[in-house]
C-alpha cells in the first residue's frame, strides 16, 4: 500500500509533539539575557548618573505635583512627612502617581510551554523559603499585601544539569483570597475566576508557561525607583457561558506588571484587583516597603 | 491559566469551563495548526471547534498524559480530513507544501513496498527522530506534524528562516537514507 508520511506523523508518539510544542528555542532566553543585560546596565547608568549629579538638580522632600513622571521617592534627612505633610511615622513614606502610570493593552495570551528536561538527565530540587531566599539573596513576598489575600507556599522547581549549571530557576509565588485544599487558588463565587496575584521570579530569565500578548509597535513603560515596569490590562471573561450566544456571564480585570530588580526577572498577574493594588505590590517589592498611591486617574494608548 | 491535570478534571465533572479553560490554554495554537493546513480562517474555526468536541467526547474515559499532545493531534486529524474533502490539488496551504517536501522522501521509489502499516511505519519514525538532535527532531515535528511555516520554526527555535530550510532538506535526506536502510523501499 501507499503510506502517506502525513498520516504516519499522526501516529506518532504524543512525547514528539509535547517536545515539539514546549520547545523554547535559544533565540527567547538569549534575547531574555540580552534585555535583562540591557536593563541591568540601564539601572546602572541610571544610578551612576543619580551618584553624579549635584544634589540640587534633585529637591529635597519633592511634592506629588514636582513630580516629572512616575516615581517612587524616598524623602531624604528628617522626612518623617508623607507628601501631604502629615508627620506620621508609621506611614508609608514612599509614593507613586498613578496619574503617570502606562497601561498596554494585551492581546490574547500565548502559549509558550517551557523546555522540558529529562529527569534522568537534570536534577529537580522543590523550592522552600529558605533555598529561595539563599539563591535569590532576599524574601520573595512583597512588603505590601492587599487586605484579605494570603500567601500560598513557593512553588516552581529549581533544574540544574549533572555539572550543577542553573537551567531553570522560576519561583512562584500566589497569593489569593482562598485556597482549595490541594493548594490551588479557589474561585469567587460571583465571578468564577480567581481573587489576588502571582509572582513569578527568576534570576536566568523567565520562562513562562503563558506569555500575554503586549503591542507590536510601542510598548509603554513606567518609572517605579528607576525601575522600569511594564503594566499590561486584559478584560478577561469568565463563564459559564451562554449554550446559544456563547456569551460569557461576564468579565474581570486581569492586570500584569512585568520588570528587572536586583537582577530578578518578576512577572506579576493580578486578578479581579484595582490596578492601584497592583502597583503598590510592584513598588513595595522594588522599594522594600509599603508605598502610597497618590491618584487613581490613569489612560489605555 | 490553570494546568492541564484541572483541565482535565473540569472535563471528568463534566464542567464547560472545561472547554473555555481549553481554549484560552490551547486555542491560539490550536488555529495555527488547523490554519496552516486548511488556509481558511473559518474552516479553522469549524475543525478547532470539532476537536473541542472531540476532546469533550472522549474525556473521559480518556485521560491523556499531554492534554497539549491529544488536542493537537486530533486537531490535525480533523483539519487533514477536511483539508481532503475540500481541495482539489491546489497548492495553497503551508500543509500542501509541507506534504510536497515529505512526498520527497518517498518519490523516487514512489511505492513502499513492504505493505506497511502506518502504525509500523510510525515506529520507524520515531527510531529515525530519536537519533536526531533535540533541535532538528523538534524542527522536524513542528514542521511535517504541526504543519508549522518556516518563519514559524524560526521564531520558536531562534534560527533564521534559511537554517530551517537547509536543516529540514538535510533530515528530509536523512529520512529517505533511513528508510532505505531499513528496506522500507525497495
Amino acid at each position: 500500500m501507499k503510506t502517506d508520511l502525513f498520516d504516519v506523523m499522526n501516529e506518532i508518539q504524543d512525547k514528539y509533539y509535547e517536545e515539539a510544542l514546549s520547545y523554547t528555542g535559544r533565540k527567547s532566553v538569549h534575547r531574555r539575557i540580552r534585555w535583562s543585560a540591557m536593563a541591568a546596565c540601564f539601572v546602572l547608568t541610571v544610578i551612576a548618573a543619580s551618584a553624579a549629579l549635584p544634589n540640587y538638580l534633585k529637591p529635597k522632600n519633592p511634592v506629588p505635583n514636582q513630580l516629572d513622571g512616575i516615581n517612587a521617592f524616598l524623602p531624604d534627612g528628617d522626612t518623617s512627612e508623607n507628601p501631604n505633610g502629615d508627620s506620621t511615622a508609621d506611614e508609608p513614606k514612599i509614593t507613586v502617581r498613578m496619574d503617570q502610570i502606562c497601561l498596554n493593552e494585551l492581546g490574547a495570551a500565548l502559549d509558550a510551554a517551557r523546555l522540558y528536561y529529562d529527569p534522568e538527565l537534570y536534577d529537580y530540587a522543590k523550592w522552600d523559603q529558605e533555598s529561595a531566599s539563599r539563591y535569590f539573596g532576599k524574601d520573595l513576598a512583597p512588603a505590601y499585601i492587599p487586605d484579605g489575600l494570603a500567601l500560598s507556599p513557593l512553588g516552581g522547581e529549581w533544574i540544574t544539569d549533572k555539572e550543577g549549571n542553573t537551567m531553570e530557576d522560576t519561583v512562584y509565588l500566589g497569593c489569593y483570597h482562598d485556597y482549595l485544599e490541594d493548594g490551588s487558588p479557589k474561585r469567587t463565587e460571583d465571578v468564577f475566576a480567581r481573587k489576588g496575584f502571582s509572582i513569578t521570579a527568576s534570576k536566568i530569565g523567565l520562562l513562562n508557561d503563558c506569555i500575554y500578548i503586549l503591542p507590536e509597535n510601542e510598548v509603554l513603560t513606567s518609572e517605579i525607583g528607576n525601575v522600569s515596569v511594564t503594566f499590561g490590562y486584559r478584560s478577561m471573561p469568565y463563564g459559564p457561558y451562554d449554550p446559544e450566544t456563547h456569551e460569557p456571564s461576564g468579565f474581570y480585570d486581569l492586570y500584569t506588571a512585568d520588570f528587572t530588580h536586583e537582577g530578578i526577572e518578576y512577572s506579576i498577574v493580578s486578578e479581579q484587583l484595582p490596578l492601584e493594588e497592583l502597583v503598590k505590590v510592584t513598588a513595595s517589592i522594588i522599594c522594600g516597603e509599603e508605598v502610597v498611591i497618590l491618584t487613581t486617574d490613569f489612560n489605555l494608548p | 491559566m490553570i494546568d492541564d491535570e484541572k483541565i482535565i478534571e473540569l472535563f471528568f465533572e463534566r464542567s464547560e469551563q472545561a472547554i473555555r479553560e481549553l481554549d484560552i490554554k490551547y486555542g491560539r495554537l490550536c488555529h495555527r495548526i488547523s490554519h496552516n493546513i486548511l488556509n481558511n480562517r473559518l474552516d479553522a474555526e469549524e475543525c478547532v471547534s470539532s476537536a473541542y468536541i472531540s476532546v469533550w467526547d472522549t474525556i473521559p474515559p480518556t485521560r491523556p498524559d499531554s492534554l497539549q499532545a491529544y488536542l493537537c493531534k486530533i486537531v490535525r486529524n480533523i483539519s487533514l480530513k477536511l483539508y481532503r474533502r475540500k481541495t482539489a490539488g491546489k497548492r495553497n496551504s503551508v500543509h500542501e507544501v509541507a506534504m510536497e517536501e515529505l512526498k520527497e522522501c518517498l518519490s523516487e521509489s514512489n511505492t513502499v513496498e513492504a505493505e506497511l502499516e502506518a502504525r509500523e511505519l510510525a515506529r520507524l519514525i520515531e527510531e529515525f527522530l530519536d537519533g536526531l538532535t533535540a533541535e532538528n527532531r523538534v524542527i522536524f515535528v513542528l514542521r511535517y506534524g504541526c504543519t508549522d511555516s518556516y518563519s514559524d520554526i524560526a521564531k520558536r527555535t531562534g534560527l533564521s528562516e534559511k537554517n530551517v530550510s537547509v536543516r529540514l532538506t538535510r533530515i528530509r535526506r536523512q529520512l529517505r537514507n533511513f528508510l532505505i536502510e531499513k528496506e522500507v523501499f525497495a
